[in-house]
């Protein structure tokens, strides 16, 4: 701990920076797994919900209960917007009103893309900090790392003697910001790239919860 | 709907999420315990023991008016008497200024064979008189037993004979330590003589004595200083302490004053913990002396 408080200004600066990095970037990992997690078990529980009730009112009566979950959310936009094209369809003397000539179908699919597009956002926000602190922490701390060397030789060259009990101390404190840098970084990156799998299958299975609802929607549309 | 649809963008949008602040300091709670679990007892913490140096110089012994003399006499001074253990200097040394050439001469002594020498000496005594002792009866039982057991003669013999070989070999091993200890000297005096300096009389620049050897002063001063320490982060201003010391012929310390304190409490007690620690000098000085010294807290961290 001393070698924190011997070192130099800059390295001191840059160590200042590297403790704010993993600060946030742990705070960073733990809101996402909760959320990612409840949001991978609400998927679940909507899922199954969604394939035992098959009634569209029914299901749209009882999703308030899954506020976090992406496909639920996906549901409401396209239930939403399948309601709004029912309740203009009887009323369609109106000329300006162009949603009459929409096919229904597109429209819920837009609604849907949309939604996707919102709900990825969603489960992507902060993940950028992660990758920022995975891949420039290192290069912070090598540049601490750098310069208290540089202020090490400096001294050598100052004091004129390079016996390794002047040299020693200031490379290690000069060392320390690479240390604190790399232990800021791993957890990053390795929480970035949990984190970007798991965004990538709820995408997956977002889409594919898309493609059914328009299939059934498609369906609807026939069967009228 | 359009609430809903309009809060979601907000969330998106702003800094921090409902939760994410929460997560921020649960992080920042972990981050704390780092440095806590550091110097937790249950991390043992590597302690590094420095191995003693003992140095030893013979040339710079304090002196009370020292000659004119080199300048790096008074720049060695500062390393070689940093010796924490300096026991080993019973020796003989009168100080009783000496030609500049002998300087070799004080040396010959120093190297190992000062202590080995008393240790044969007495040995030999001890086992010569065994012999001494052992022979008196002998003869006395002689005459009255007519005739003592041959065994009885042969193991007196053996233990004789036993006598016999080890003062040899103590005799050899001292004389093999003598010869070792003089070729040590050349050596030294060789080295000694091969240093371009060599030739240049010890003494402080400011010398006007007559002596051979660093000022008792400034060896003292300098002593004190080696044992002093002090953190620089606690130096403010410039505190001067002015301390009396007596110390006796040996190098012992026998009675401190200051004269005046320096006001700066930390500064003051680092002094007081120096002398304490100094308290057996390294060497010998000439006489009983008392020494009037100003502490100069700038001075001493220069010169650290």
């Amino acid at each position: 701990m001393d070698l924190v408080f011997n070192a130099g200004p800059v390295v001191k600066l840059v160590l200042l920076i590297l403790v704010y990095f993993s600060l946030v970037s742990w705070a960073i990992i733990f809101y996402k797994v909760s959320i990612i997690q409840k949001a991978i078990k609400e998927s679940d529980r909507f899922l199954d919900f969604f394939w035992t009730k098959k009634r569209f009112d029914l299901i749209g009566q009882g999703i308030k209960e899954f506020s976090s979950s992406p496909i639920a959310n996906l549901f409401r936009e396209g239930y939403h917007e399948m309601l709004q094209l029912k309740k203009k369809g009887p009323d369609a003397q109106e000329p300006g009103d162009f949603s009459l000539q929409m096919d229904m179908t597109e429209m819920v699919g837009r609604a849907l893309r949309r939604a996707t597009t919102q709900e990825t956002h969603r489960l992507e926000k902060y993940l950028t900090f992660l990758a920022t602190t995975g891949s420039t922490a290192p290069f912070i701390g090598l540049f601490g790392t750098v310069w208290g060397i540089m202020d090490a030789f400096h001294g050598i060259g100052l004091t004129g003697s390079a016996s390794l009990a002047v040299v020693a101390p200031g490379i290690s404190e000069a060392l320390i910001a690479t240390a604190i840098g790399l232990a800021a970084a791993i957890p990053a990156v390795m929480g970035y790239n949990h984190f970007l799998n798991k965004v990538n299958i709820l995408i997956g299975e977002m889409d594919n919860f898309s493609q059914e609802f328009l299939n059934i929607v498609e369906r609807m549309e026939q069967g009228k | 709907m359009e609430s809903s649809r309009k809060q979601r963008w907000r969330q998106l949008q702003s800094v921090f999420e409902p939760g994410f602040k929460q997560m921020l300091l649960i992080s920042l709670l972990l981050h704390l315990l780092v440095p806590v679990l550091y110097y937790a007892p249950f991390f043992p913490q590597r302690d590094i023991r420095k191995p003693p140096v003992y140095r030893v110089n013979l040339v710079n012994k304090p002196v009370k008016n020292p000659q004119a003399g080199r300048p790096e006499a008074v720049a060695e001074k500062k390393k070689p008497e940093a010796k924490p253990a300096p026991k080993p200097e019973p020796k003989p040394l009168p100080p009783s200024p000496k030609p500049v050439a002998p300087k070799p001469e004080p040396v010959k002594p120093k190297p190992v064979p000062v202590k080995p020498k008393p240790e044969p000496q007495p040995e030999p005594k001890a086992v010569a008189k065994k012999p001494e002792v052992k022979p008196a009866p002998v003869p006395a039982p002689e005459p009255v037993k007519t005739g003592p057991t041959k065994a009885q003669e042969s193991a007196l013999e053996k233990r004789l004979r036993e006598i016999r070989e080890a003062q040899e070999k103590k005799a050899q091993e001292t004389a093999r330590k003598d010869r070792l200890a003089a070729l040590k000297a050349a050596a030294v005096a060789e080295s000694a003589k091969k240093s371009p300096i060599a030739d240049a009389p010890v003494g402080m620049i400011g010398g006007k004595g007559d002596e051979e050897g660093v000022s008792a002063v400034a060896f003292v001063q300098e002593f004190i200083q080696q044992q002093w320490s002090f953190s620089k982060y606690q130096a403010a201003g410039n505190p001067q302490a002015e301390v009396k010391l007596f110390y006796s012929t040996d190098g012992e310390l026998l009675h401190y004053k200051f004269l005046k304190k320096s006001g700066n409490e930390a500064f003051d007690d680092s002094l007081i913990r120096a002398i304490t620690k100094s308290r057996q000098l390294p060497q010998a000085l000439p006489e009983a002396m008392e020494f009037h010294i100003f502490f100069n807290l700038k001075d001493m961290l220069d010169r650290r």
